[in-house]
C-alpha cells in the first residue's frame, strides 16, 4: 500500500541566483519499506528529506502521506502531523544537551495529553528496546556516539510514528557503531516502521529494500 | 516530561544567564520598592503627626476689608496698620469649653502698629508658653521676655535693625531690651517683633485681640466652635498639612518617574537577554519544531522561562527593597518613620515583574516561534 507519494516535487531557492534543488521529483514509497536516498553532495537529497519531513514546502508539486496532502495543512496542523506521523533521526543525532537520555526520549511526548507516568513508561520502554535500559539518567555528553545514536532512534520512535526519516545517521560513527544503528533500523523496519534514510555510505545499501538516487535535483534511474 | 520540565531544565542549565536576568530585575524592583516604602512611611508618619499634634484653628474678627498674612495664616485687616480686633472675652468663652471642645492650647495674639526709628512696624503680643506650642519650629537664642521692658526679634528684624541680644530698641519712644532673637525659619516669623501680650495691651490701651490660635484634638469640633463664637471667623488651618503633603507628593512623582525609567530599563534587559537566548537556541528550537512542537508551544517555553525568572527577581527585589528602606531609615536616623512589610506591594511587584517579563519576551518569543524549522535545522 502506498504510504508516501511525491508528485512532480520541485524546489527552487531564490537568492542572488536561482538554485533548482529539486526538479519534478516523482516517486512512491510503500508502507513497511526501508528506502535509502543517495546522491553526491548538493544533489538535493537533504532538501528532499526536509520536504518529506514536512519542514520545507516544495515550490511546486504535491506530497501525499497516508492520503493527506500535507502541505495543504495549516502551519500548526503540519506540526501536529509531524508529531503523529514522523520520527526524525538528525545528523549527529542532535540530542538536547541539558536533558537526560530519558528526557530526550520523552521530548516528542512533551506536548501530548498523556499522563506523566504513561510518557515515562513509553520512553523507558523504547530506551530498553534500543539497549539503553541502564542509562536513563545519563546526559548526552556522558554517552558514547553509538549510545547517542540509540537515544536519537528511541526519540524518533517513542510516539510510534508510521515513518522514520534519518539524515545520515551513521555519518559521524565508526563502522562498527554505524552498523549497530543500521541493525536497529532493520529491526524497526521489521516491526513495521517505514524508513527513509539519507546516506553516503554504500555499505548501508545492502540493508535497505530500495535506493532512490538523486543527481542534480532529479531521480537518477540509472 | 512537559513544557514546564523543559523550561526548568533549561533554567538550571543556563544558570549564568538566569542569574544576570534575576539580578537585573532584582535591582530594578529593589529601587522601586525602596522608594515606595519610604513614601508610604512618610505618608503614614505625616498622618500620625497631624493626628497627634491636633488641628490648628484660627479665630479672627469678621472683616470685609482686605486681609494680610502672618505666620502662614491670613488675618482680616484694614488697609492701614490698624488691624481689626475682637473682644478678649473670646478667650474666656473658649477656656470655659476646653473640656467639651477638646481644646489643647489657646494662643491669643494682639498685633499693633508701632513706630521704630520713626518707621512704621508691627508689634505682636503673644502668650509665649502657648505660642511656642502652636509653633514648635520656633527656636530662640536668648530667653523669653520676663518683664514689660523686654522683647524678642525675628532674625531678619534683628539684622535690619542691627540689634543683638542685650541691645535696646526704641518702640513708640519707649526703650526695650532685646532678650531673644528667633532662629531663622525662612518664614514670616523672621520679620516680626514679639512682646508679651500684656505689654502690647498696655501699649495700645486695649485688651481686644487680633487673632486666637487654637489646637483642638478633633477637626469635627470646628463647627461647634463656630456655633459658640458667632461674631468671629473660625478657620481650620490646613496649609501646613497641605504643604507637607505637597512635598511627599513631589517625592511620590519622583518615585513614579524613577519606576518608569526602571521599567524601561528592565524591559530592555529582558528583551536583550531573551533575544540572545533565542539566537543561541535556534538549533534547539528547530529540533522542537521538527518533532512536532507548535508555534504556541515554543512561545509558551520562552515566556514561561521569562515569567519564572522575573517573578523570582520581583520576589527578591521586594524583600531586599523593604530591607534597604529599613536600613535607609536607620542610616538617616529618621525617628518615627516605620517601614512596613506591605504584602500587597509585594504581590504588585511580583505581578509587575511578570508583566515586564511577558511584555519584553513577547518579541523574542514570537521570533522563536516563527523560526522556519527548515532554516533552524540548517544549523544542524
Amino acid at each position: 500500500m502506498t504510504l508516501i507519494e511525491a508528485r512532480d516535487v520541485s524546489k527552487v531557492y531564490k537568492g542572488e541566483s536561482e538554485v533548482k534543488a529539486l526538479d519534478k521529483v516523482t516517486f512512491q514509497v510503500n508502507e513497511g519499506e526501508f528506502v535509502a536516498i543517495m546522491g553526491p553532495s548538493g544533489s538535493g537529497k537533504s532538501t528532499l528529506l526536509s520536504i518529506l519531513g514536512v519542514l520545507n514546502p516544495p515550490t511546486s508539486g504535491e506530497l501525499i502521506i497516508d492520503e493527506i496532502k500535507v502541505f495543504e495543512l495549516s502551519n500548526e496542523k503540519q506540526a501536529d502531523f509531524r508529531r503523529e506521523y514522523l520520527g526524525f533521526v538528525f545528523q549527529q543525532f542532535q540530542l538536547i544537551p541539558y536533558l537526560t537520555a530519558l528526557e530526550n526520549v520523552m521530548l516528542p511526548l512533551a506536548v501530548s495529553k498523556m499522563s506523566k507516568q504513561k510518557k515515562r513508561a513509553a520512553a523507558e520502554s523504547v530506551l530498553e528496546k534500543v539497549g539503553l535500559g541502564n542509562k536513563f539518567h545519563r546526559l548526552p555528553h556522558q554517552l558514547s556516539g553509538g549510545e547517542q545514536g540509540r537515544v536519537a532512534v528511541a526519540r524518533a520512535i517513542v510516539n510510534e510514528p508510521l515513518i522514520i526519516l534519518a539524515d545520515e545517521p551513521t555519518g559521524s560513527l565508526d563502522t562498527k557503531t554505524g552498523l549497530e544503528i543500521i541493525e536497529l533500523f532493520r529491526e524497526l523496519n521489521k516491526a513495521g516502521h517505514t524508513i527513509l534514510m539519507v546516506t553516503h555510505n554504500t555499505e548501508n545499501l545492502q540493508h535497505v529494500n530500495r535506493t532512490i538516487f538523486i543527481r542534480d535535483g532529479r531521480i537518477d534511474n540509472n | 516530561m512537559g513544557l514546564r520540565e523543559i523550561v526548568f531544565n533549561n533554567l538550571r542549565r543556563r544558570k549564568g544567564k538566569m542569574f544576570l536576568l534575576v539580578t537585573g530585575i532584582t535591582i530594578g524592583i529593589t529601587t522601586v520598592v525602596t522608594l515606595f516604602s519610604l513614601t508610604m512611611a512618610m505618608n503614614d508618619k505625616m498622618l500620625k503627626d497631624f493626628k497627634e499634634a491636633g488641628t490648628k484653628v484660627i479665630i479672627t474678627p469678621q472683616s470685609e476689608n482686605t486681609s494680610f498674612s502672618f505666620g502662614g495664616i491670613t488675618m482680616a485687616a484694614n488697609i492701614t496698620f490698624d488691624v481689626k480686633e475682637m473682644p478678649s472675652n473670646v478667650v474666656n468663652i473658649l477656656k470655659n469649653k476646653v473640656q467639651d471642645l477638646n481644646i489643647k492650647y489657646i494662643a491669643p495674639k494682639k498685633i499693633i502698629g508701632v513706630k521704630i526709628n520713626q518707621q512704621p512696624s508691627l508689634l505682636v503680643g503673644v502668650d509665649f508658653k502657648n505660642e511656642l506650642y502652636t509653633k514648635p519650629w520656633l527656636k530662640i537664642a536668648g530667653k523669653l521676655p520676663e518683664s514689660d521692658t523686654e522683647i524678642i526679634l525675628g532674625s531678619s528684624s534683628a539684622k535690619f535693625l542691627k540689634k543683638k541680644l542685650g541691645d535696646t530698641l526704641k518702640v513708640n519712644d519707649r526703650e526695650f531690651r532685646v532678650v531673644g532673637i528667633l532662629h531663622e525659619t525662612g518664614g514670616q516669623e523672621d520679620e516680626i517683633i514679639m512682646a508679651s501680650l500684656k505689654l502690647v495691651e498696655n501699649l495700645s490701651g486695649s485688651t481686644n485681640l487680633s487673632l486666637v490660635e487654637l489646637i483642638i484634638e478633633n477637626e469635627s469640633d470646628v463647627e461647634n466652635i463656630k456655633a459658640l463664637l458667632p461674631g468671629v471667623k473660625v478657620t481650620p488651618v490646613k496649609e501646613a498639612m497641605k504643604s507637607r503633603k505637597e512635598v511627599i507628593q513631589r517625592y511620590e512623582y519622583f518615585a513614579i518617574l524613577v519606576s518608569f525609567v526602571i521599567l524601561i530599563i528592565a524591559v530592555l534587559i529582558v528583551l536583550t537577554t531573551m533575544m540572545g537566548s533565542v539566537n543561541e537556541r535556534v538549533k534547539e528550537i528547530g529540533i522542537f519544531r521538527a518533532i512536532g512542537f507548535r508555534k504556541s508551544h515554543i512561545m509558551k517555553i520562552i515566556m514561561l522561562e521569562t515569567s519564572i525568572t522575573c517573578a523570582l527577581g520581583g520576589l527578591i527585589g521586594y524583600l531586599s527593597g523593604v530591607l534597604v528602606a529599613k536600613s535607609t531609615v536607620i542610616f538617616i536616623e529618621q525617628k518615627g518613620l516605620f517601614i512596613q512589610w506591605h504584602p500587597l506591594l509585594g504581590i504588585i511587584m511580583i505581578m509587575g515583574s511578570i508583566f515586564i517579563g511577558l511584555l519584553a519576551s513577547w518579541f523574542p518569543a514570537t521570533k522563536a516561534a516563527n523560526l522556519d524549522p527548515q532554516e533552524a535545522l540548517r544549523h544542524l
